[in-house]
């Protein structure tokens, strides 16, 4: 069957109303507030167009073919994302200095140049780029151990750049190359869920697989660490086809889960608050148990974006940003933005799914996956159905980093999706 | 923004909150309906359980969600913490309105104060506080109040309006509601037992024999259920306002417990004629002989008496003779004495209230397990003193059985549950007799006060010696005594005789029964047959 090539244009202004009517409706309550309008108000909304205007023009020069519509669902979360923070007044619109207002421009600047770089047949090149990215993210741990400083039981650099965000994006490159070079030793494994003896895999998950974990888990982000096994695990079973994986997969996590109980202070604690916050609900509990209150009182249609009081929940703009969400949109919003959500990763196995290179294949499903569990994790948390992991929501929650690794990660799927066809 | 908003953020905010849902919904359905038409095409079906898998987690986090987004007001805890610690002027915590406690004529007992949220509002006051009981976030819950605390909150799901107004609460969660409950008090004799009983220590129970319907349950002392106070809850809890001595109280019966050997010798079809003198009856050796109360009273007058003589089982129940109901239990025989208490209910658990959250049970009495060897014990309990013990409620409902031609029903307090059986106490033909002994009791016996004309009543007297100060008052009755249709259960704690403290109380409470029409129609008001007033 000849793939049909239709134009997206006719994605794009829906994209764009839908986000500018959620502008609107936090104009509405600003104006009702300040009995004025303020022109300073508009630029959000303004600097989103004119972004999503430029990365179109951007890739329509650089000759993209890819799958607009997976980057329409992105930008569509961007732009909603983007909305919620200018709501929860985390941009400084006083301050056009601050790096941080610009994280969306950057994060599109990022992704337009790793389509540019690896769009069509150049994605191969990223094979070769699998054992330095390796490298370079147990370089880039091991700076932050020994320069970072602590904040919020996380370690950040100066301005609170947190760097082990790009080390999703490099380590799910290399498991990507892991699995394509040993992937005989997968397919044949020596027992159901251990893969077939061989010295070079055994030291290459040694230094450049477990070392990065040591060290995340030296720095404390065992949220980070469920996340990449969590990957890895998925791209095995996936790409060889069996459950075996999947079972001794799920047995580790029960493992190490009750390790972390056991033996992790600060794991347990978290673990504690989620089988039962109301042991310490204005200590540990509090967080979690005002995110539900904000949630609750938010009801099945929301307050409307600005008219509710998401500020009462800690941390609401970034790890907790789908409380504000579901206080202000409802349960009914938070079911489309989940939407949304699900049909972004509808379109990620997709693209897996139409490319026949078993290493492009395996990046696919890996960094679809690292999105999914991200944005499951997140929610999980936030909603009490998971321990919290303190990982971010995907193009919604503030943090720079965050952002633009998501679209770092966005922009790979995408050059992945551009190359199917001649 | 976090200021509270100057007034409602108009009408357009909501519009363009309506504009958003149906723009993004809009959205979504388009990128599904073009998912075909895109520049790729998959090869192969690999990753479609992977998405199956992940579109199920998703799901399973969205329906969690649903629990405390939407039934948070079914997480007790969590309302807790809201009610302290959300700060929100629309919090909905504090926007639950608890359902309401109504009596049969659909009155109010407890409601919710729609000016103020959370505050309870209890307009008999001190009047039903043991039986409606309280809640309040210092000192806890009580009494129905906190037996039906989930149905009231609307968080049971057991019957189908139940589910009704789970569902209704789902989706308006910001202004949940709870289900109201409505009980078989009549709120006018509720109070005029409380009232009757002010300034004493006693308790009054009014029920409907036919249906074991609880018309009234006053406790004294009382206290105020809006105005808790610490020192409530301290002290000596037999002493406190707070216990429920209609249900918790156990005293002995007295000579109210003369109606079981009565009983019976009228089940065996028996009424001996039995000598019964002043010297008063041994029932065995070295024991002191058990007399009559004339005997006592002509002593502290410094007379004599010559005693009762020969009598029959009415005039002796009549006159109250503890000689001849000694005399009758030693020849009835121990063991079938015990036997009869434990058909009328004594050593066992009667649950008044069936509630979502426990069960309200009162014990009617307890009666020792006697060997046939145990005269002595045995002529004691048929006098009420002794090991013998009853609850205000129980010798209610001993009266009530009596009344009921031997079929105690079960004591019935919601309207929502059906009149059960609870136990067979006797023949219809021993109990019609045995009323109608009673009726002398009234007409000519200890308890001629309630010989209320046209009201036709029969009763019992007591008087229970205690350890210290003076004895307890007991007075049970019935009327109309041929088809009685109210049955009424006083004790007054340390009141002297049946006749003088306990009387005057089930007289009050048969004055405003008949004023409420109880004695004319029949049955009487069934609940929810009289509209909300």
């Amino acid at each position: 069957m000849p793939p049909v090539r239709t134009p997206q244009r006719a994605i794009w202004w829906p994209v764009l109303f839908t986000v500018v009517l959620a502008f609107a409706m936090v104009w509405a309550v600003k104006f009702e507030l300040a009995g004025e309008w303020q022109s300073r108000w508009a630029w959000p909304a303004v600097g989103y167009a004119a972004t999503v205007l430029a990365l179109r023009v951007g890739l329509a020069l650089v000759g993209f073919r890819g799958d607009g519509a997976l980057l329409a669902l992105a930008l569509l979360l961007a732009g909603l994302g983007l909305a919620i923070q200018f709501r929860l007044g985390t941009l400084a619109l006083d301050n056009p200095a601050r790096w941080s207002n610009y994280a969306l421009p950057i994060g599109a600047g990022a992704l337009w140049l790793t389509v540019a770089l690896f769009r069509g047949p150049r994605v191969r090149a990223l094979e070769s780029f699998a054992v330095p990215a390796a490298l370079l993210a147990v370089a880039v741990l091991g700076g932050m151990l020994a320069l970072g400083q602590r904040f919020r039981g996380a370690v950040y650099l100066g301005g609170y750049v947190n760097p082990t965000e790009i080390v999703k994006a490099l380590l799910v490159l290399y498991a990507a190359n892991l699995l394509h070079v040993y992937r005989k030793a997968f397919e044949q494994p020596a027992l159901p869920g251990v893969p077939a003896w061989s010295g070079g895999l055994v030291l290459s998950l040694a230094v450049f697989w477990a070392l990065p974990m040591i060290l995340l888990a030296a720095i404390r982000d065992i949220g980070l660490i469920a996340l990449l096994n969590g990957t890895l695990l998925a791209m095995v079973v996936l790409m060889t086809g069996r459950a075996g994986y999947a079972v001794a997969g799920l047995g580790a996590l029960a493992v190490a889960g009750l390790a972390i109980w056991k033996f992790v202070p600060h794991g347990a604690g978290r673990i504690g608050v989620w089988l039962d916050p109301f042991a310490d609900p204005t200590g540990r509990g509090w967080q979690v148990l005002q995110g539900l209150s904000a949630m609750a009182s938010g009801g099945l249609w929301g307050a409307g974006l600005g008219a509710g009081h998401p500020t009462a929940v800690p941390i609401a703009s970034s790890d907790f940003v789908y409380a504000a969400l579901g206080e202000e949109l409802g349960y009914v919003g938070c079911g489309l933005v989940l939407l949304a959500y699900l049909l972004l990763f509808h379109r990620g196995y997709r693209i897996a799914d139409s490319l026949r290179d078993p290493f492009q294949q395996a990046l696919a499903t890996g960094l679809t996956t690292m999105l999914a569990l991200q944005t499951l994790f997140n929610i999980g948390g936030v909603t009490k159905a998971l321990p919290l992991t303190g990982l971010t929501l995907p193009f919604i929650s503030h943090g720079g980093s965050s952002l633009v690794t998501s679209f770092i990660l966005l922009g790979l799927l995408l050059a992945l999706s551009d190359q199917g066809k001649k | 923004m976090d200021a509270a908003l100057p007034h409602d953020p108009v009408a357009w905010a909501a519009w363009l909150k309506g504009a958003f849902f149906v723009s993004l919904a809009w959205l979504l359905l388009l990128l599904w309906v073009r998912r075909g038409r895109e520049a790729l095409t998959p090869k192969r079906r690999v990753h479609r359980a992977c998405f199956a898998v992940l579109a199920l987690a998703f799901l399973a986090v969205y329906a969690y969600q649903a629990t405390w987004q939407l039934g948070g007001f079914a997480r007790p805890a969590f309302v807790d913490f809201m009610k302290k610690y959300n700060r929100r002027p629309d919090n909905p915590a504090k926007r639950m309105v608890r359902g309401e406690i109504r009596d049969r004529r659909g009155e109010r007992l407890a409601y919710d104060d729609a000016d103020f949220p959370g505050r309870r509002v209890y307009p008999l006051s001190a009047a039903a506080c043991h039986i409606v009981g309280y809640v309040d976030a210092t000192y806890g819950m009580d009494g129905i109040e906190a037996a039906d605390h989930p149905f009231l909150e609307g968080t049971t799901t057991a019957t189908r309006d139940e589910q009704a107004r789970f569902g209704l609460n789902l989706l308006q969660s910001r202004a949940p509601r709870g289900n109201d409950i409505e009980l078989t008090l009549d709120a006018q004799l509720q109070r005029e037992a409380a009232r009757l009983l002010e300034g004493r220590r006693g308790a009054a129970v009014v029920m409907d024999p036919r249906t074991g319907d609880i018309l009234a349950m006053a406790s004294a002392p009382a206290f105020d259920p809006h105005r808790l106070t610490p020192d409530l809850f301290a002290g000596d809890r037999e002493r406190a306002a707070l216990m429920n001595r209609a249900l918790r109280g156990l005293y002995p019966p007295g000579s109210t417990l003369k109606v079981l050997p009565a009983a019976l010798a009228l089940e065996r079809g028996e009424e001996p004629l039995l000598e019964c003198p002043a010297s008063g009856y041994v029932a065995a050796p070295n024991t002191p002989p058990i007399r009559d109360h004339e005997y006592y009273a002509a002593l502290r007058r410094g007379g004599a008496w010559g005693g009762h003589g020969r009598i029959g089982l009415g005039r002796a129940l009549a006159k109250s003779s503890n000689v001849y109901f000694a005399q009758l239990a030693v020849r009835l025989g121990p063991s079938a004495l015990s036997e009869h208490a434990r058909r009328f209910q004594f050593n066992e658990r009667v649950t008044v209230y069936d509630g979502s959250a426990r069960a309200i049970r009162a014990e009617v009495g307890r009666f020792p397990d006697l060997k046939d060897h145990q005269r002595a014990a045995a002529a004691q309990l048929a006098i009420g003193q002794g090991e013998a013990l009853a609850t205000p409620l129980g010798m209610t409902l001993v009266a009530a059985a009596i009344a009921n031609d031997g079929r105690m029903m079960k004591p019935r307090l919601a309207a929502r549950a059906a009149p059960e059986w609870l136990a067979g106490c006797g023949t219809p033909k021993a109990m019609r007799r045995l009323r109608a002994l009673m009726r002398e009791v009234v007409a000519d016996g200890t308890a001629r006060a309630a010989n209320l004309p046209g009201l036709d009543v029969a009763g019992k007297t007591g008087t229970a010696q205690t350890p210290r100060g003076e004895d307890h008052s007991w007075f049970i009755c019935m009327a109309p005594a041929t088809k009685p249709a109210i049955v009424i259960g006083v004790l007054v704690e340390h009141g002297g005789f049946g006749s003088t403290a306990a009387l005057p109380v089930a007289v009050g409470l048969l004055k405003r029964a008949d004023s409420l029409g109880y004695f004319h129609s029949t049955p009487s008001v069934a609940p929810g047959s009289v509209g909300t007033e």
